[in-house]
């Protein structure tokens, strides 16, 4: 019986791989798709970093500094956001699959599993963002995914509205995805397994928020 | 479960598409940025503003070479038609033959009214003779008449008509005297007159020989070349002499410069409605001695300089956005954003443009003002690996690089 963790097939028939997790004792070949998963995370970053997505804080250097200074300046931002695509990686499969882990006695590996159908979602979404910043100049807080847009029109608040850019369509599919497998492996009440799933998202937007709002290229 | 994902997707769909309308519409509250690759820096230049029209290379003199005929019979022409001659060149010789039968003539007849002189010299030497011989036979021996008068007065009046002949020989020998000076001045005159041969006064070519010797008998073009035009009426209207002037053809490198030194007041054919009156031209060409040689005859290209700025701020001519009533230029300022700014044109040449007003020199505008999502909003671009300079790695040390990547991770 083959028990590999097929992450598309995961991702989109949930019935079937639902049970087929529960059932099976071993589920080999999640480290190597972590690992796979971290590297194309990381590999995405660097794409929309290549094409500046985000790298506005730059843009006010032209006028000042030379174009070589000016373009290294950009390839240094490019190198910052593919590792922070790898940071990404790893603390999006991670970080949820070590709190559903504590919460519960199964297997990490089949925690990491359900993370490996997550993190597809993710990179699909940053993937998606590189056209429309390009062509249609929308970046992550005029995502059209997101709920940034309408937070642009409705507050003036800037950390409201990073926070509500966070808030994608994607991140629903996710917060779905997970309370789908882990009300079938942990057993619990589908509300008990919402507020796990809510809470542990709802923190790792608040971090990315704040990740964005800040403006670390003032403070460092 | 499938109508489940049906209005999932719906609404998905519908989410999207009002959030692209809200961030798409005109005066969008969302921010965009635009994703800009080109730009250009405002530069200084001197900008013209040049009239174009055609001309075209005409040599710059002719000069006509007359025969007198009076000066001699012709004998030949020394030079050929196309021949190149400087100032000293001889051009055509006279017959000198003429000249000596002439000359034969004048030495005759002043010959023969020496010898008309010498004559007269005798006679008159004969006449003294006769004078003083009678004077002293009437003192001596008187023949003595009936009343012993007579003879006295006989004698008296001989002595008064010789002396009367003598005056009569000397007043026709100084008449022969201003005769011989007059040959003599005339036979100097052809001795004097050396010119058998017409020379050149100025340098060139020879353009045409009148064989016929109709005059002028010889054309010479100089080598200096000039340029003739003509411009339509409403040329006219921006021209004036003594315009700079740039020359150009495919049979030089480059231009030649030059003056519009005459522009006809009136035009070329007799002014009539129904077509469009040309009024010539002429331009005198700079001399360059490294310049390759004009070939007379060509057609040029003829740039009159009709207006000229130095130092102007210029910007390329699609960074330039023309609305209803005034032109736009869009400058990425030093706060990272994209400005909209009102701009005042000047020239225009090629695909330069003086920006009289809304731009400084060093300031960096956008080349393509359509890619702009949104005025005052930030703008971002992709890496160009091909500035990047090991040198700038180098230069900016550890600490720097580190800080640059640590921003670049919290983004």
């Amino acid at each position: 019986m083959n028990n590999r963790v097929e992450v598309l097939r995961g991702l989109l028939n949930y019935n079937y791989y639902t049970y087929k997790l529960r059932d099976s004792e071993h589920v080999p070949g999640v480290w190597k798709k972590t690992t796979l998963l971290i590297l194309l995370s990381g590999m995405v970053f660097g794409v929309s970093a290549y094409f500046g997505i985000g790298s506005e804080y730059l843009s006010k250097q032209l006028t000042s500094v030379s174009r070589a200074e000016y373009e290294m300046q950009k390839l240094l931002f490019m190198i910052g956001q593919t590792i922070l695509g790898l940071f990404f990686g790893g603390v999006m499969i991670f970080l949820p699959a070590l709190f559903f882990w504590t919460l519960s006695d199964i297997e990490l590996k089949k925690m990491l599993a359900v993370q490996l159908f997550v993190m597809p979602v993710l990179i699909l979404e940053k993937v998606l963002l590189i056209p429309l910043a390009v062509l249609l100049g929308l970046t992550e807080i005029s995502s059209p995914f997101s709920l940034g847009i309408i937070a642009q029109y409705i507050t003036g608040n800037e950390f409201m509205i990073h926070l509500l850019a966070t808030m994608s369509i994607f991140k629903i599919w996710i917060v779905f995805i997970e309370y789908k497998y882990l009300k079938m492996l942990m057993e619990r009440s589908p509300k008990i397994i919402l507020i796990i799933v809510i809470s542990i998202n709802l923190l790792i937007w608040l971090f990315a928020a704040l990740f964005s709002f800040i403006q670390f290229e003032k403070i460092l | 479960m499938k109508k489940k994902t049906t209005i999932l997707l719906t609404a998905g769909i519908l989410f999207v598409s009002a959030n692209l309308y809200l961030a798409l519409k005109d005066d969008s509250k969302a921010v965009r940025s635009s994703y800009i690759n080109k730009w250009a820096t405002v530069g200084k230049e001197s900008l013209t503003e040049t009239l174009q029209a055609s001309g075209v290379v005409t040599p710059k003199d002719e000069h006509y070479i007359y025969y007198n005929e009076v000066s001699g019979e012709f004998k030949s022409f020394l030079v050929k038609e196309g021949d190149k001659i400087d100032s000293s060149t001889t051009l055509f010789e006279y017959s000198s033959d003429n000249i000596d039968e002439d000359l034969a003539e004048l030495e005759a007849e002043r010959s023969q009214l020496v010898r008309e002189s010498t004559l007269i010299e005798e006679q008159i030497q004969q006449l003294l003779y006769l004078q003083s011989v009678s004077i002293s036979s009437s003192n001596n021996s008187a023949p003595v008449f009936g009343d012993g008068s007579s003879g006295s007065d006989s004698s008296d009046l001989l002595l008064v008509s010789i002396e009367k002949e003598i005056y009569d020989k000397q007043l026709e020998k100084s008449r022969v005297k201003a005769e011989i000076d007059k040959y003599d001045d005339l036979i100097d005159a052809y001795d004097g007159s050396d010119e058998l041969g017409r020379s050149s006064e100025v340098a060139g070519t020879v353009k045409k020989i009148n064989y016929e010797l109709k005059n002028p008998i010889i054309t010479i073009i100089s080598d200096i070349p000039k340029v003739e035009g003509v411009f339509t009426e409403q040329d006219l209207k921006n021209v004036e002499e003594g315009m700079e002037v740039y020359i150009k053809s495919d049979l030089f490198k480059g231009t030649v410069g030059g003056t519009l030194t005459k522009i006809a007041e009136y035009p070329e054919t007799d002014p009539s409605v129904k077509n469009e009156s040309r009024y010539p031209f002429e331009i005198e060409l700079e001399q360059d001695q490294n310049q390759d040689p004009i070939v007379k005859g060509t057609h040029v290209d003829v740039d009159v300089v009709i207006n000229q700025v130095v130092n102007a701020s210029t910007v390329p001519e699609k960074s330039v956005k023309k609305g209803k009533k005034n032109s736009y230029i869009y400058v990425l300022n030093e706060k990272g954003v994209v400005e909209e700014r009102k701009i005042k044109k000047g020239l225009t040449e090629g695909d330069k443009v003086e920006v009289k007003k809304g731009a400084k020199f060093g300031e960096i505008v956008m080349k393509n003002p359509d890619k702009i999502q949104q005025v005052n909003s930030p703008f971002f671009n992709r890496l160009n690996i091909e500035l990047l300079k090991k040198k700038t790695f180098k230069e900016e040390g550890k600490r720097t690089i580190f800080k640059h990547i640590m921003v670049g991770f919290f983004k």
